[in-house]
């Protein structure tokens, strides 16, 4: 992970040389067999994608920041930026929040259709499968997390297969997984299904996919399915929720009462 | 002072592939010492008997020969390049192993093995640069300069991240002329680097800024890393 996040941040040095030779075998390499190289490579893809998206630095300042809490204060003093590095670092920071993938990913290219369907084509060819191959699970939600933190427009058709593939991840019973599923729906959500998108429309497939969260979250007997589905109404958008009306409120509500049943789950409720 | 016939060589010669054999031990102390017992005798030797023993290291480096062989054959390198017993029409050939050395790393099961390698052709590049002119070592210094930055920065152990930021100093410091080495020596130092996360976000950004380095650090963390 920290590997693809300096991939990200170095991308905008060369955007251009970035795509052509490190991007390109690296989407074909999310398909290769051995479980090691597809997870690594998805996760490039997936912080280069970020990366030229103009995201880096918030995205670098979060792991910065988690690492510097198990440093002693002394430690820090010997780590801290000198002066020269102070100033590069203002630099940089300019030179990373553009957004080049306009530029060097346009709209309908080849190479952005790639990446878009990495996640149909892994699904199709059944690389969840086989041992440890739930990591993949990780992975693709990675993915998804990084086109929407991009903010690329993607289909109607796109986005419902996404929505879909976050679903079936909520469902995991490995709490990692539902914690990528989750972290993923939330910038999801923000970059698709917020004020003015598109996709906020009662006839739209993602809003119908999402409405079939509702029922299980409350019914169902496998608790993986309720407490993953209610973390994910955790991270919905304002203008989501507001969409949804009283629904959203009154499942969580619910959800809170134990119901004195045997798939009653302390977690779910939490 | 010993003349050429007091010396008895097939005892000599059996010494001599007794310490190329040590090179190959499984303990560590044992290649160390074998490699700085064959500096010794080798500097003692004729030009044409201690180039026989020099011929014998690329043996060490295959790609079947075990991790042991090839942190014994860095050191050895490391031992005769310091004496100046390296001579330098060898050196393309053992630049080109030290290449591969640098980023060694083995996958055992659930373990890699490789550090002690890394650290050890950390040691034979820096005695590479105390042996060898500028002039000698310049069409060397793009391979070297570029892996060396690969290793400081990428490396998962602090120790091989530090060894090679120490060799890149002496690099620029003897050879002086490592593309930016005064820039990038002051921020990718024995203490910024020692931390995993700092050398890898913010570290490498101030060097990435730098095209000599920026294409092989974004193939190595793209191909090997990940």
């Amino acid at each position: 992970m920290l590997a693809a996040q300096a991939l990200s941040v170095l991308s905008v040095f060369n955007p251009k040389l970035v795509v052509e030779k490190i991007l390109a075998p690296l989407t074909e390499k999310c398909l290769s067999k051995a479980l090691h190289i597809r997870h690594g490579a998805i996760l490039g893809v997936s912080e280069i994608v970020i990366g030229l998206g103009g995201n880096s630095v918030s995205n670098r300042k979060e792991t910065l920041e988690k690492a510097w809490i198990s440093l002693s204060l002394k430690e820090r003093k010997l780590i801290k930026d000198s002066e020269n590095q102070a100033k590069f670092k203002e630099l940089f920071e300019k030179t990373s929040s553009q957004n080049y993938l306009n530029e060097v990913l346009p709209e309908g290219s080849e190479m952005l259709t790639n990446v878009i369907t990495i996640i149909q084509r892994v699904e199709k060819e059944r690389l969840y499968k086989g041992k440890g191959g739930e990591i993949m699970r990780g992975g693709v939600c990675h993915l998804i997390h990084a086109l929407a933190t991009s903010k690329l427009k993607l289909d109607d058709s796109v986005l419902h297969q996404l929505v879909k593939t976050l679903i079936e991840n909520f469902k995991h019973p490995n709490p990692e997984i539902q914690d990528e599923a989750t972290k993923a729906f939330k910038t999801f959500c923000f970059a698709y299904l917020n004020d003015g998108s598109p996709s906020l429309a009662a006839s739209s497939p993602v809003i119908l996919e999402i409405k079939k969260l509702f029922d299980p979250s409350m019914n169902d007997m496998n608790i993986a399915i309720t407490r993953g589905y209610n973390m994910a109404f955790g991270v919905m958008t304002q203008a989501l929720l507001l969409f949804f009306g009283k629904r959203v409120t009154e499942t969580v509500l619910a959800n809170c009462v134990p119901k004195n049943r045997e798939s009653d789950d302390a977690e779910s409720r939490r | 002072m010993l003349e050429e016939e007091d010396v008895d060589f097939e005892k000599l010669e059996h010494i001599i592939q007794l310490l190329l054999e040590s090179l190959k031990d499984e303990d560590n102390v044992v290649r160390w010492t074998s490699a700085k017992g064959l500096g010794r005798i080798t500097q003692r030797l004729t030009k044409d008997f201690a180039d026989q023993v020099v011929e014998q290291l690329p043996e060490l480096f295959k790609e079947t020969e075990t991790d042991s062989s090839w942190d014994g054959g860095c050191l050895a390198l490391a031992e005769l390049c310091r004496r100046g017993l390296l001579l330098p029409e060898r050196l393309e050939c053992y630049v080109k192993v030290l290449d591969k050395a640098l980023i060694y790393d083995v996958n055992r099961g659930t373990h890699t093995v490789g550090s002690h390698v890394r650290d050890a052709a950390c040691y034979a590049v820096w005695s590479f640069a105390r042996a060898y002119s500028p002039e000698i070592m310049k069409p060397h210094v793009h391979t070297l300069s570029t892996k060396l930055i690969i290793v400081s920065l990428f490396d998962r152990e602090v120790n091989c991240r530090r060894a090679a930021s120490a060799t890149f100093q002496e690099c620029v410091g003897r050879q002086g002329n490592f593309p930016h080495g005064i820039e990038i020596l002051t921020e990718a130092d024995y203490f910024t680097l020692s931390h995993r996360t700092n050398a890898y976000l913010n570290v490498s950004t101030f060097v990435g800024q730098f095209p000599e380095y920026l294409e092989s650090m974004l193939e190595h963390l793209a191909f090997v890393k990940l």
